[in-house]
């Protein structure tokens, strides 16, 4: 079971805030916006749209009828297009880099992997994301597929309907688990990805590795973490073992031109600072929002991919979009995506309105004309003049949906 | 036939603000109708139409929703009835669309009449939820009206270096003007300190920032000024009536000309009214003004939109005195939103009452003396709907 991708590109993205070694998430975060944020950068600077989205996640906000629609919407992706989700292990972030490179190969373009964690009660856990873009050859390194293993072997697991996850027994799963696929192989100081991270500290330390640089920084971030590994340590290549029990994938990273480059950005985005509290909460539970589904459908590019609309007549750029410029009357306004950077008009810290104890709300000028009113993340406060990004985030939670919308951050 | 000089009102009439659980929608409707009919003198078979103004028919049972709630509240049958809305506008939407029909000539004696039953639900659970839930799913989503007010508070402080105590002055001239209007919500005095201490609401709004949600009615018999001069027992003058709309319910705050510092609306609804009024020179001309004060922060901006003051004087305008009862130009003298509280569709109405009384000289203790010209303002949704009406003492 060998197969080969070739990394073209990739991001890694980490939440605002850090407790105790643990990457935290704000309350309105999820995997799809996680993923998103990963993804949006690489999707932007791509020379060309990628062919397929595969998303590998171990929390997807859908238990059923899916998840990746919505960040195919965040990422401009939507339309015909091949979009796969990968939900079962943290197994799953190579087997999304595998099916990518074999779709690559036989396609007519890159793919794009967006893996992503939104931890919930379960122990090591931390938030964040990886995309990768992955092409048939070239690019910043070559990864090889060359072990996959499917056996009943349980490290962690949620039965349908649990609230809480259930442990094997530590010692029972690293045998039977990484240390059995790292033996069988002969492999030489692997990195070893598995939901335990104790156990898979031990089974690195054993075969002779260098250790997880990301177990007392982030947290185990799900099926992100594998490719983290990969992007952290690109330009040195190596070999990741990603176990979850019985559910195995090994690759084999070799690198290639602009390796070191991008290993340096994302260890950049591991060594930028955090916020070391926790951050605001937020209770959507006095909310009984207005819902409709052919509204949401009608404006999607509004809502997901803040379309707003250019008047050619006055050039005044309008969001969101209306029939008529309100500048000069035009009716011939033409669709343009907004600029997701501005700087902060005014703001109000808000205690009324029903989402938690205060909800943040600025209006941004964007820096590519237009402007932005909405919400500020929980974790951050902004000021008059801040310079400021929009992110996705939920909204909130209404008629059995997440509402994703943008937000403002520093 | 314009409104301006032509359209007289004969008799207004205000039920006392407040939270009234003894009495419902029709009953604070029947109330000002019947008492603005007797301040006229006129039996209610004399009117030939009614405007009625209501916001918010959601917050008691939908009652208001319609022209009916006329006539089941006065038994005013079978005769033309339309229940008007824009947003806290609507008040004096009811007396343009009242004055519209005198000075059509379509009937010659016309009820305005509005009324707001917000508190049959809870405060909290009043308009706020209410919007949070129902108002559009992204665009605008989080924005209530004390978080859009305090937008402008924060960008008008750093822009202009003014206090938050300024802001806290505006709702201490207001109770303090309340305590001369027993129909007031709030008669009572406050400290900058009560206000500054006040819980929080938007920052830096605290509560004593903000008008009162509160129940009332007020209604108005508008004639044309020559049956007013032949038939009428005393009768003011419309002399001037500007409405403005500058853009959208959600888009507004998107749009990069709104630059918080104050509204367009306001500055063009005055414009059209003082045209038509003759005024010239607002703080010279006008008696008083009673302005649209949901939030502390709207009374400053007003003065400037008004034309009271230059941008950006605001505050300034305030702190000398000229405002307050007994200045130059007093604004609010019957305390305002802030301390009558804001039954929406009722407030237009209420503050045309108050310069009718004024002009007529028969506004017992917070009598401008010498009245004779006045303005009243109403700012509606985000800023975008603004009414001016200027009222006069009939010529002499």
């Amino acid at each position: 079971v060998t197969a080969v991708a070739a990394l073209l590109d990739g991001v890694l993205a980490l939440p605002a805030s850090a407790i105790a070694g643990r990457a935290v998430a704000d309350p309105d975060e999820d995997a799809v916006t996680l993923a998103a944020e990963a993804a949006l950068p690489l999707v932007e600077r791509a020379p060309e749209p990628p062919r397929a989205l595969v998303l590998a996640t171990v929390s997807p906000p859908y238990d059923e009828g899916g998840s990746v629609q919505a960040l195919a919407e965040l990422l401009g992706l939507a339309g015909e297009r091949l979009a796969l989700e990968l939900t079962a292990s943290l197994r799953d972030g190579l087997a999304a880099l595998r099916i990518a490179g074999a779709l690559a190969a036989v396609g007519d373009g890159p793919v794009l992997v967006a893996a992503a964690h939104r931890a919930r009660s379960e122990r090591d856990a931390g938030d964040g994301s990886v995309a990768l873009l992955v092409g048939a050859g070239g690019g910043a390194a070559s990864v090889r597929a060359v072990h996959a293993r499917v056996e009943e072997v349980r490290d962690r697991w949620r039965l349908a309907g649990a609230a809480e996850p259930s442990e094997g027994d530590p010692s029972f799963v690293w045998e039977h688990g990484s240390a059995r696929v790292a033996a069988e192989l002969g492999l030489a100081a692997p990195m070893v990805v598995a939901p335990n991270a104790r156990s898979a500290a031990r089974a690195e330390r054993a075969l002779g590795g260098s250790g997880d640089p990301l177990v007392a920084t982030t947290g185990v971030l799900g099926a992100a973490h594998p490719l983290a590994r990969i992007l952290l340590s690109l330009e040195s290549g190596g070999v990741v073992i990603a176990a979850a029990g019985g559910l195995a994938e090994v690759v084999e990273i070799e690198p290639g031109r602009g390796a070191a480059e991008l290993a340096a950005a994302a260890r950049a985005v591991l060594a930028a600072e955090r916020l070391r509290e926790e951050p605001p909460q937020v209770d959507w539970s006095a909310l009984e929002p207005y819902q409709s589904a052919p509204r949401a459908w009608r404006e999607r590019g509004q809502d997901f991919r803040l379309e707003g609309a250019r008047c050619p007549a006055c050039g005044r750029l309008v969001f969101p979009r209306r029939p008529t410029c309100p500048g000069c009357g035009s009716r011939e306004l033409v669709l343009e995506r907004l600029a997701r950077t501005g700087t902060v008009v005014t703001e109000t810290r808000d205690h009324v309105y029903p989402a938690g104890e205060f909800t943040g709300m600025a209006a941004v000028d964007l820096d590519g004309g237009g402007r932005f009113y909405g919400q500020v993340v929980p974790s951050s406060r902004v000021s008059i003049g801040d310079r400021v990004r929009l992110v996705p985030r939920r909204l909130h939670v209404g008629g059995g949906s997440a509402q994703y919308f943008w937000k403002v951050r520093r | 036939v314009p409104i301006a000089g032509e359209v007289a009102i004969v008799g207004v009439a205000t039920t006392p603000f407040g939270v009234l659980h003894d009495r419902g929608y029709v009953d604070l409707l029947a109330e000002a109708a019947f008492a603005a009919l007797d301040d006229a003198g006129l039996p209610l078979d004399r009117i030939g139409a009614a405007w009625l103004g209501t916001a918010e028919p959601g917050l008691a049972g939908l009652v208001g929703d319609a022209g009916t709630a006329v006539a089941e509240a006065l038994g005013f049958s079978p005769r033309p009835v339309t229940r008007v809305a824009n947003f806290c506008c609507t008040g004096m939407e009811a007396v343009r669309a009242g004055a519209l029909d005198v000075a059509a000539g379509e009937h010659e004696l016309v009820l305005a009449v509005g009324a707001e039953k917000m508190r049959d639900v809870p405060s909290r659970g009043s308009l706020v939820a209410r919007t949070a839930n129902l108002t559009h799913p992204t665009i605008a989503k989080g924005r209530t009206a004390p978080g859009q007010f305090a937008l402008l508070a924060n960008a008008y402080m750093a822009r202009y270096g003014v206090a938050r105590e300024t802001l806290a002055r505006v709702s201490v001239k207001n109770h303090e003007h309340a305590t001369r209007n027993p129909k007031a919500h709030y008669r009572t005095p406050l400290t900058v300190e009560d206000v500054l201490n006040a819980p929080r609401v938007a920052e830096p709004f605290g509560t004593l920032d903000c008008t009162p949600t509160t129940d009332g009615a007020a209604a108005a018999v508008l004639a044309p000024v020559a049956w007013a001069r032949e038939h009428a027992r005393r009768y003011a003058v419309i002399r001037g009536f500007g409405l403005s709309v500058t853009g959208g319910y959600y888009t507004s705050f998107y749009d990069a000309d709104t630059d918080f510092l104050g509204f367009r609306s306001t500055r063009e609804a005055a414009r059209i009214a003082y045209v038509q009024a003759g005024v010239a020179d607002p703080r010279a001309q006008l008696d008083l003004v009673e302005c649209h004060d949901c939030f502390t922060i709207t009374e400053l901006v007003n003065y400037e939109d008004l034309g009271l003051c230059g941008r950006g004087e605001g505050g300034n305008l305030l702190e000398s005195g000229a405002t307050a009862f007994g200045g130059d130009i007093p604004v609010n003298v019957s305390g305002g939103l802030q301390s009558c509280g804001h039954p929406v569709g009722a407030t237009g109405v209420r503050m045309i009452a108050e310069l009718v009384d004024q002009v007529l000289g028969r506004a017992g203790e917070r009598q401008v003396e010498g009245a004779r010209l006045g303005a009243a303002h109403t700012l509606g949704g985000p800023g975008m709907v603004s009414a001016v009406c200027v009222v006069g003492a009939p010529d002499r």
